[in-house]
Parts: C-alpha cells; sequence; structure tokens
C-alpha cells in the first residue's frame, strides 16, 4: 500500500516541472538545443583505432539513389584493393568475389539487394596506397577514387562538383562542414583533432579544385579542442603565406551547437543568412557545401588513396564502450560492433544508424557498412508512446529547422492530399525528427512526412509513367492511321488501275463489235 | 460616442476579413507553381477553372471545337493511360473524346478506379458516381511477361499491344519491356499459345515508400 | 535480432507531455484561485471541486461512449482545466445543480460532439459559460458574495458597500448578493448619463462660461476617479494581479506565446485610451481597465487555450486583436457587463478564416531548373 503510494505520488511529480527540463530545448531560430552530455557520448580520443579487416566484406550494388548498377567483375575473380567492381565502387582489400547475390543492406525498406561479397585474402599486402600521386587533384580522380559525401546523402563528389561547374551562378564561396549531424555524433570531431594541419592542406587544395576565393569553415561552438586545433593549423598555413596576403581567404565561423545545424540546408542559413528556398540548392547561390571528411579523403585520393574507410561513431546510452572508429567500407555492422564490444549491449537494445534522431532501426546486423553510415546509435527499446490528438500548440512549427509548419503539413499528408502539402513545402523538410522530439502528444510526424514524400515522388513518377504511356499510344495511333491511309490508299489505286482495266477491255470489245458489225 | 465606436470596430472587422480573403486568393496561385514544379505533366492544371467552365458549357453545345479539343486534352492527362479499351473504346483519348462529345458517364475506367472518378467529377463540376464494374475491377499495377520457352513468334501480341512494349520479330522469341508496360492485358487474347503472364508490378528499391503510420 | 523492432519515431531527450501543459495551466492559476478564496469568496474551493469531480466523470462517460481510451483521456487533465475556467468565470453563489449542468455542457457540446481534445473548434468553458448565462440569467448575474477567509469576521455588507440588491434569489440570507464591480460599473455609467440627460433637459443654457466648462472638466476627472475606485478598491483588482502573474509564469515557462496575451491587452488599452479621449462620460482609465473584470484572465488563461486558437503567429495577433475589440464592444456598448467569454467564442469561430489566410509555407518556392536531375546534399 505504502509502495502504491509512493508510486503515485512518484507518478505525479514526475509531471511537475524540475530545473531546465521543465523548458523546452527549442532554439529561437528553429531547431533543439539538446546538450551534448548524454550518456553514452564518448570522450574524443585524439588516436583513431582502425578496426580490424573483417573475413567478408560486401558491397550493394546500388547509386546513391538506390537504383540498382551492373558489376563489372564475375564471380570466382581476384580482385586486387582498389580495383573496379562496378561503377563508384572499388574493392576495399583484396580477395576472391565468392558470389554475387542478394543480401540485406542499410535501407529503412529492409529488402535485400544484388551485392557483391568479397573472401577477404589475409595474405596479400594490404596498401592503401593503389593510385598515382598527382601535384594537384583533379574531378576526374574524385570519380577514380570513388569518391562520396561521407556526411549524409553519399552523393558522388564528383558529380556534385561538375554542378557546380555548371550552375549559371559562379561559384565563389566553399562551405566545410565540420558539423556533426547529430549530437550525439563526434566523427568530424575525431578527424579534425586527429590531423588538423592536413585538414587544413586538405581545405586549400579543394579551393583550388572548386576554384573558390574564400572559405567558411563551420564548426560547433562547444567543439572546444577541435576548434582550437584547427585554428592553430589555420594560424600556421597563414603565416607561411606571401606576407602581402595578410588576408587569410579561410575563415573558421563557430555556429552554436543546435541539432540539425549539420544540415546543409541549415548550416548555409546559419552561416551566410541566406535562407534556402524550397528547391534551390546551395550551389544555386555560388555555395559549395562540402563535409570535412570528404573533402579531406578529397585530398588523400589525390595523394594515391582511393576511399576505402570511413570513421564512424559507435554510442548511444546503451553501449557498453563509446567510440570512433575507421572501418572498412563493406564491412558488417555486426563485425564492428563485435570489435568495439558493443554485440553483448546490441543484442538487447535496438541498433540505428545515422543517429537517434534522423536514423532507422536495423532489423539485421548483418548489414555492411556504406560510405554514408556516419554512426551506430544503440539506444534501449522504447515503450510505444500512446499517440494522442493534435492540440495544436504550434511547437512543431516553432522548432522546425526549415521553417515549415509541421501541423498543417500533418494533416494534408494523413489525409493524402499531397498536392496541398508540396503547397506547404513538403519537399524542404530535412526529416530531422524535431517535430517528433518536441510534439505534446507523441504524434510521429517525422514519419508521416517521409511517407508522404516518397508517396509524391511515386506519384510524380506515374505521372511520367503515363506520360510515356500516352505518347507511345499516340505514336503507335498515328501509325495505325497512317497504315491504314497507305492500304487504303494503294486499294484505291488498284480498284481504279482495275476500272481503267475493265474500260479497256470494255474499249477493246467494243471495237471488235464495232469490225463485227461493219462487216 | 458609442456609434463611433461601433463604426470604427465595423470598419476594421471589415478590413480584417477583406485583408484575409485577399491573402485567401493566393494559395490558389501557389498551388497551380507547386503543381507544375516537379514535371510538365500537369502543365495544364492552371487554367483548370476555366476549363472547368467549359465543361458545363460543353453540355450546352454552343462551344468552338478548339476548346473541346483543349478540353479533351486536359481530360485525356488525367487518365491512366493504360489504353487497355476497358472502357469500351480503343484508347485513353477516344473515351475523354467520347466523354466530352457524346457525355458517356465518367465511371467506365478500372484502372482509374474511385479516385479517377472523384478527379474528373471535380475537374468537369458533374457528380461523381460509382464505378461501373461491368467494365472491370479496379486491380493493382501489374505488368505482362512473356513465357519465353513457351512463345513461338507470331508477333500476333505485337500488334495488339498500344504501347509498342513487345519487342520481337516473326519467328523469333518476344519479350515485354518491362518500363514501358501498361499492363492493359490486351496482349492476352490473341496469342495462340497462352504466353503471356500478368505479374504484379515489382518496387524497385528507389521507388520504395515509407509505411503510412498507424 | 528479432527483438529490434522497427520505430521510425526519433529517439526522445525530453518531451513535454498535453498532461505537463495543463498541468503547467493549473499551476498557474492557483494564486489566483487561492486569492479568491482568501479575499471574496470562500466557496469557489468547493465548487472547484465539486466541477473537477464532475468534469472527470462525465468525460470518463463520453469517453466509454465513444469506445476510446479512459485512461488516456483521464490522463491530459484537460478537462480538469477547463472545469476550473469555467468555475472562475461564474458568480461562486450559483446553485450546485446549474454548475454541474455546466460541466455537463462543458464535456458534451463544448468537447466530445466535436470529437474530444484537439477537434473542438470553440473553448469548451466558453461554451459552457455562453450556455449558462442565456440560460440561467438571474443566478449568473448576480454575485452573491458570501466572503473571503481572510474577512470572516467582517460584515459582508462593508466589503460590498451596497445594500442587498436581490433578496428573492436567496430567502434565507446566507450572505449578500451583490452585482460585480462591473455590474456596478455599468449602473453607474447608466445613472451618470441619465442625470446629464435630465440636467440638460431642464438648464439647457443656463451656465455657458468658460469656468463652468472648467468646472465640469475637474466633475468629469472626480467621476473618472471615483469610477476607477471602484476598481481600484475592490478586492477583484488583487485577483487580476493574481493572473498576471500566472500568466508571466506560463510565458516564462514557454507554455504560451506572448502574442495572444499582449494583442488582447494592448488592443483593450488603446481602445480604452480612444474611448477616453473622445468620451463626455466616466470612463476608467485605460491601465486600471485591464485590471477590471476577467480581462487578465481571458486574455492569459482562455483565449490561449491552443486548440481553439489561431496558430501562426500573424494568426494569433489578428485573433487576440480581434478579441480586444470585440470585448471592448460588447463591455461598452451591450447589455452584458463583462465580454471576454462571447469576444472569445466569437473570434474561435473565426479561426478557421484566419488560420488559412495567414499559416502558409514560410519558405519562398524557387522557380524550376531545367534539368532537375539531383538533389545534392552534404
Amino acid at each position: 500500500m505504502n509502495n502504491t503510494l509512493k508510486l503515485f505520488i512518484s507518478r505525479l511529480t514526475s509531471k511537475l516541472p524540475r530545473g531546465k527540463q521543465a523548458l523546452l530545448p527549442i532554439a529561437p531560430d528553429g531547431g533543439l538545443a539538446l546538450a551534448r552530455n548524454k550518456p553514452g557520448l564518448l570522450p574524443v580520443a585524439v588516436h583513431i583505432p582502425e578496426l580490424a579487416l573483417p573475413d567478408q566484406l560486401v558491397f550493394p550494388l546500388t547509386d546513391y539513389a538506390k537504383q540498382i548498377m551492373c558489376a563489372e567483375v564475375e564471380v570466382g575473380a581476384s580482385v586486387k584493393t582498389g580495383d573496379r567492381l562496378a561503377k563508384g565502387i572499388i574493392a576495399t582489400a583484396s580477395g576472391t568475389i565468392s558470389a554475387i547475390e542478394s543480401r540485406a543492406i542499410i535501407h529503412p525498406s529492409h529488402r535485400n539487394v544484388p551485392c557483391i561479397v568479397i573472401d577477404v585474402d589475409h595474405t596479400v599486402s594490404d596498401d592503401p596506397k593503389t593510385l598515382p600521386p598527382l601535384s594537384v587533384p583533379t574531378v576526374e580522380r574524385l570519380e577514380q577514387a570513388c569518391i562520396s559525401g561521407l556526411g549524409g546523402a553519399g552523393f558522388s563528389t564528383a558529380h556534385k562538383l561538375r554542378i557546380a561547374k555548371n550552375t549559371p551562378t559562379p561559384i565563389h564561396t566553399l562551405l566545410v562542414n565540420a558539423v556533426e549531424c547529430e549530437p550525439l555524433i563526434s566523427c568530424d570531431e575525431a578527424l579534425i583533432r586527429s590531423d588538423a594541419t592536413a585538414i587544413v592542406t586538405a581545405i586549400v587544395s579543394m579551393m583550388q579544385l572548386t576554384g573558390c576565393a574564400q572559405c567558411i569553415v563551420a564548426i560547433e561552438e562547444d567543439k572546444l579542442d577541435a576548434a582550437a586545433e584547427l585554428s592553430q593549423a589555420l594560424l600556421n598555413y597563414q603565416t607561411a603565406l606571401p606576407v602581402n596576403s595578410n588576408d587569410s581567404p579561410i575563415t573558421l565561423m563557430p555556429v552554436s551547437a543546435i541539432y540539425p545545424s549539420g544540415a546543409e540546408k541549415v548550416l548555409v542559413q546559419r552561416v551566410t543568412g541566406l535562407a534556402l528556398e524550397s528547391g534551390e540548392r546551395a550551389v544555386d547561390r555560388g555555395i559549395v557545401c562540402l563535409n570535412v571528411a570528404t573533402i579531406f579523403s578529397a585530398w588523400k585520393a589525390a595523394s594515391g588513396y582511393p576511399l576505402l574507410s570511413r570513421i564512424i561513431t559507435v554510442a548511444g546510452r546503451n553501449a557498453k564502450q563509446a567510440v570512433n572508429v575507421r572501418v572498412r567500407i563493406g564491412t558488417a555492422v555486426a563485425h564492428v560492433l563485435e570489435h568495439t564490444n558493443n554485440l553483448a549491449a546490441s543484442t538487447t537494445a535496438r541498433v540505428r544508424v545515422g543517429g537517434p534522431l534522423s536514423g532507422f532501426d536495423l532489423l539485421d546486423t548483418s548489414v555492411p557498412i556504406t560510405a554514408t553510415t556516419n554512426c551506430i546509435a544503440i539506444e534501449p527499446i522504447a515503450t510505444p508512446t500512446k499517440t494522442g490528438a493534435c492540440i495544436r500548440c504550434s511547437q512543431c512549427s516553432d522548432v522546425c529547422p526549415v521553417n515549415l509548419v509541421p501541423q498543417q503539413l500533418h494533416w494534408y499528408a494523413t489525409a493524402d492530399d499531397l498536392n496541398s502539402a508540396m503547397r506547404f513545402g513538403l519537399d524542404s523538410c530535412i526529416e530531422c525528427g524535431c517535430c517528433d522530439v518536441v510534439c505534446p502528444s507523441s504524434i510521429p510526424l517525422t514519419a508521416t512526412f517521409r511517407y508522404a514524400r516518397t508517396g509524391w515522388r511515386e506519384q510524380q513518377q506515374q505521372h511520367v509513367d503515363a506520360e510515356l504511356a500516352r505518347t507511345r499510344f499516340e505514336s503507335h495511333e498515328s501509325r495505325v492511321v497512317l497504315r491504314e491511309q497507305e492500304a487504303t490508299r494503294i486499294r484505291e489505286h488498284k480498284k481504279t488501275q482495275l476500272a481503267s482495266a475493265d474500260n479497256a477491255i470494255g474499249d477493246a470489245l467494243a471495237r471488235a463489235r464495232a469490225r463485227k458489225n461493219k462487216r | 460616442m458609442g456609434a463611433l465606436f461601433t463604426l470604427v470596430g465595423v470598419l476594421l472587422g471589415i478590413g480584417l476579413v477583406g485583408y484575409a480573403l485577399s491573402r485567401l486568393a493566393e494559395p490558389a496561385a501557389k498551388q497551380a507553381v507547386s503543381v507544375n514544379l516537379k514535371t510538365d505533366v500537369n502543365e495544364l492544371d492552371a487554367p483548370e477553372s476555366n476549363n472547368a467552365a467549359a465543361a458545363s458549357a460543353a453540355s450546352i453545345d454552343a462551344v468552338s471545337s478548339q476548346k473541346d479539343a483543349e478540353l479533351i486534352e486536359n481530360l485525356n492527362r488525367r487518365l491512366p493511360q493504360t489504353q487497355c479499351a476497358q472502357c469500351g473504346y480503343p484508347g485513353c483519348r477516344p473515351y475523354a473524346t467520347a466523354i466530352i462529345n457524346d457525355g458517356v458517364p465518367i465511371n467506365q475506367c478500372p484502372p482509374g478506379g474511385d479516385a479517377l472518378i472523384e478527379e474528373l467529377a471535380d475537374f468537369l463540376g458533374v457528380e461523381a458516381i460509382p464505378l461501373d464494374t461491368d467494365k472491370g475491377e479496379t486491380k493493382p499495377a501489374q505488368l505482362a511477361l512473356i513465357i519465353e520457352p513457351d512463345c513461338i513468334g507470331c508477333a500476333l501480341c505485337i500488334a495488339a499491344c498500344p504501347v509498342d512494349a513487345i519487342v520481337g520479330a516473326s519467328k523469333y522469341m518476344h519479350t515485354v519491356i518491362a518500363s514501358q508496360c501498361t499492363g492493359c492485358e490486351l496482349c492476352l487474347p490473341p496469342c495462340p499459345v497462352d504466353c503471356i503472364e500478368l505479374r504484379p508490378v515489382p518496387v524497385p528499391l528507389h521507388r520504395w515508400q515509407w509505411p503510412k503510420p498507424a | 535480432m528479432s527483438n529490434l523492432t522497427l520505430d521510425t519515431a526519433a529517439v526522445t531527450y525530453q518531451r513535454r507531455s498535453v498532461a505537463t501543459i495543463m498541468l503547467h495551466v493549473i499551476i498557474a492559476l492557483v494564486p489566483g484561485i487561492a486569492l479568491y478564496a482568501l479575499l471574496v469568496d470562500y466557496r469557489i474551493l468547493q465548487n472547484t471541486v465539486i466541477a473537477c469531480s464532475a468534469a472527470i466523470l462525465f468525460e470518463c462517460g463520453f469517453v466509454w461512449l465513444r469506445k476510446r481510451s479512459i485512461l488516456a483521456a483521464i490522463k491530459d487533465t484537460s478537462v480538469v482545466l477547463a472545469a476550473i475556467l469555467l468555475v472562475l468565470s461564474v458568480p461562486q453563489s450559483l446553485p450546485t445543480w446549474q454548475l454541474i449542468t455546466g460541466v455537463f455542457i462543458l464535456c458534451s457540446l463544448g468537447k466530445h460532439v466535436f470529437g474530444g481534445l484537439g477537434h473542438n473548434p470553440f473553448n469548451p468553458a466558453m461554451v459552457a459559460y455562453a450556455v449558462l448565462i442565456v440560460s440561467f440569467p438571474l443566478t449568473m448575474t448576480q454575485w452573491s458574495t458570501e466572503h473571503g477567509f481572510l474577512d470572516l469576521t467582517h460584515d459582508a455588507s462593508i466589503n460590498n458597500d451596497k445594500p442587498p440588491v436581490n433578496a428573492t434569489a436567496n430567502n434565507n440570507w446566507d450572505g449578500v448578493t451583490s452585482a460585480t464591480p462591473l455590474d456596478r460599473l455599468d449602473a453607474f455609467q447608466r445613472e451618470y448619463i441619465a442625470q446629464i440627460t435630465t440636467a440638460g433637459e431642464t438648464e439647457p443654457t443656463a451656465h455657458g462660461t468658460n469656468e463652468d466648462s472648467a468646472n465640469s472638466y475637474v466633475d468629469h476627472a472626480i467621476e473618472n476617479y471615483q469610477i476607477s475606485l471602484l476598481v481600484t478598491q475592490s478586492d477583484w483588482i488583487w485577483i487580476s494581479g493574481a493572473w498576471l502573474v500566472g500568466g508571466l509564469y506560463l510565458l516564462l515557462m514557454r507554455v504560451i506565446s506572448w502574442h495572444i496575451p499582449v494583442a488582447v491587452l494592448a488592443s483593450l488599452w488603446m481602445l480604452y485610451t480612444l474611448y477616453g479621449l473622445g468620451s463626455s462620460g466616466p470612463v476608467l482609465p485605460a491601465t486600471i481597465a485591464l485590471f477590471s473584470g476577467a480581462i487578465m484572465l481571458g486574455a492569459f488563461f482562455i483565449a490561449t487555450d491552443p486548440v481553439s486558437a489561431a496558430t501562426s503567429e500573424s494568426g494569433k495577433l489578428v485573433y487576440a486583436t480581434g478579441i480586444g475589440i470585440l470585448c471592448f464592444v460588447i463591455r461598452e456598448f451591450s447589455a452584458y457587463p463583462e465580454g471576454i467569454a462571447f469576444a472569445v467564442l466569437l473570434m474561435n469561430m473565426c479561426v478557421p478564416l484566419i488560420d488559412y489566410a495567414f499559416t502558409r509555407n514560410r519558405i519562398k518556392r524557387h522557380a524550376p531548373r531545367p534539368s532537375d536531375a539531383h538533389d545534392s546534399d552534404s
């Protein structure tokens, strides 16, 4: 009885506001001011350990848009590190191709996709330098080294730079994104702390490649050590410059640690004050936005090292050991968990890739790491909260970092009124999950927007397909009509021929009759 | 004094309502822009209201043929373009022509289903009626597949396909171009060996959709 | 790995549930209720208890009838808050059965006929108030003030400097029935206007000198002062102050945004100032007028109900300005002494229009590119 009373009182008091908990972490310009000292967040080590090479590497045959590609190698072939397997995919270790088969990949659909499987040959020497070094980086080299965005979307960097070159707006600014995608992640911070001088060199070479006159390096203001090391490296670089150029083209810009400042659209707004319009990209305003890790790997590619591995943050509230590790692309998530002492913890928790806020849960941890896997979060299994009715408190529109009105969007999206949802900027949604966090009624807003966005894309695709069918039908019809006209013409021609032939016979008969009569 | 204040109140109210109404006019224009944004498929959605007016006028048969042609074009673009002829007309455009010129009911298209009927009813300003199930049932999207070992190369299905989605030559094996097949089933009857099957359209990974949250 | 669930919702760090929001509002109401009980009428406490229990019972009943989760409906405490607001807006002398009828209307007509919490277009408490005031005009306008805890020893009539007006309502003299200060204010103004007109009829052009006009100006000032005293001397001003404090707490806790209370108060203040400049009769000074009646309660607690209010920032300003204007018009030019309830209900009606006009995409749309092949990201 006493316990029940205590429980009741504790339940009641848990509802009462206490200290900072009472205030919502909504930042004035939108976004969430989430503290970085969350349980499971790691101390950033200067040295990034390299994970042991697994026995098997798996490469999904998909491009960044998840279209299936053709393999350019055959089963049984032996490949060396850096060998091309398909467009944009290289072998990250030497070995034999044991299979090209359907396997589970990191994708919210949890579907199987054709993959190239390499049995790693541990006896062959594993030299990551597979390309001849270049004096200056080129776009072709980036393509050759399979450099793609290491932030989130995984867009080919070579392609991105080509787009930037072809836009009518001249490119003037290189925006280096050293802001983490989520508060839990610290892989960019780890990279900067491991070698800040090399990063400054990489940034300078990327400025040469893009032809940008100025460069802004955006970093969270609470990453004190990383920012200090980077600014020291910048200072060193600046003093090494010729004396007359006392004005450094590279600026270090601290941004407040507000989730999701790491998203390109939000970062451009925070740093330059330019609000990108719906459907507009940073390159349309003359800004090339690249992740710091992408720039670093591009510089490494110029010196002969293709993109073979990436840094991954393994963390979360249930993580036994939170750590940043360098992982060979193609390694299974389970292998990463095992070698970071987190396999046991992950069996009773949920494994979320891409971070706790914007990622998704994995059902199967045998899936391979790709270039975009920046985080493996091990989070407790949440008790499902009951969704309540929207009380129109408009906290979601206060928190939205891209200035949307989620409550209105949600209304349209649940009613499948996608045209109206698009009118309210559904295509600008960056699926950051901020609105989910603040919603007092626990409405799954982001999940609804994801549904509506893919639904809209499908609807557009169906329109395109219908248009194709329409033009094909119309050309088919016109061909049928032409053929029929041709047939009629020939028939008519024959008829007239026949008619004239009839006349000829008649005439001949008449002449014959006339001759007979004359006699 | 009271009268003065009532007057001021009323004027303020009128001003507010007027302002609100003036802002109401904007979304319609915005919508047209957003619909046109992604593809040019819905290009002709913008003059919708004019066309709707024309639709009602069409029934009074006092419309110029030019406007009629435009209306047929707009209507055609809303049809699913399966070209399945289940409506009794040899394709989507002929059906659209029949709706405008002969006043054929709008519920004859099984692939479009109830969603299409509602859209057409909206567009033409007529009442939505349930689908005419004599014409067929609404089915999920499907795709023709030729069982290639059974194909005898008779080329009959090639002639039957309304969208030229079957390739092949006489005495040679035929195959269906999956990305261009509308699943209209028109190739089934001519096949002498019944080697064509209809299968549900597989959803490729890049067209996968998030499920709707409960 | 089968125990992993597919949960697309973000992992939550901090979340403030609907119940917490409602609890914040109730906490903000506590000082006002306490002062009410101490200074004016202790019966507010028993009425609150009665109304809240009735509200919970009715809520359970309606939720059960609608076959929804009873526990979830009770846990959000919104119905309790609505019941408290209703108690605060009715006279405490209201017979209990009428109060319970009000709570029933609150739950039924105010809330569940529209589909429960989140779907009601009108503020449920104000719907109940409106129904009560047209159904029981007598008991709803006669404020039989018993006494607060602090002046138990005093004779009630000292506190309310008027003799009992309505002897028929309470035959056995439980307390002294009187009008609210606003009622008295109304009566005072009417009386004054009547005096002016009769004076004007009897002595049309007798004194037309400058001195007299100066005298009348002084008179006017005195009248204004007297009328201010009516408000400031009463205990109600302290309660209004308590509502203001509670409202500031809500602002601080970011339960409400500043737009609605500021716009309501600003529009009323401006209208009262203008009215004071233009009127010849006794008028409340604008600042004091804001502390009269239920304006503070309305501005911070009633108009800010998120479900029935406008949602966008500009929409909130329009909505709240409308409430201010309507409240002023109803107070000054209608038979009802207080206008906040009807103003809120009328503006609730306009909310769909306001939302439709003002809630919009806050991002501009970029002109489509000719080759929109790929969307790039970081």
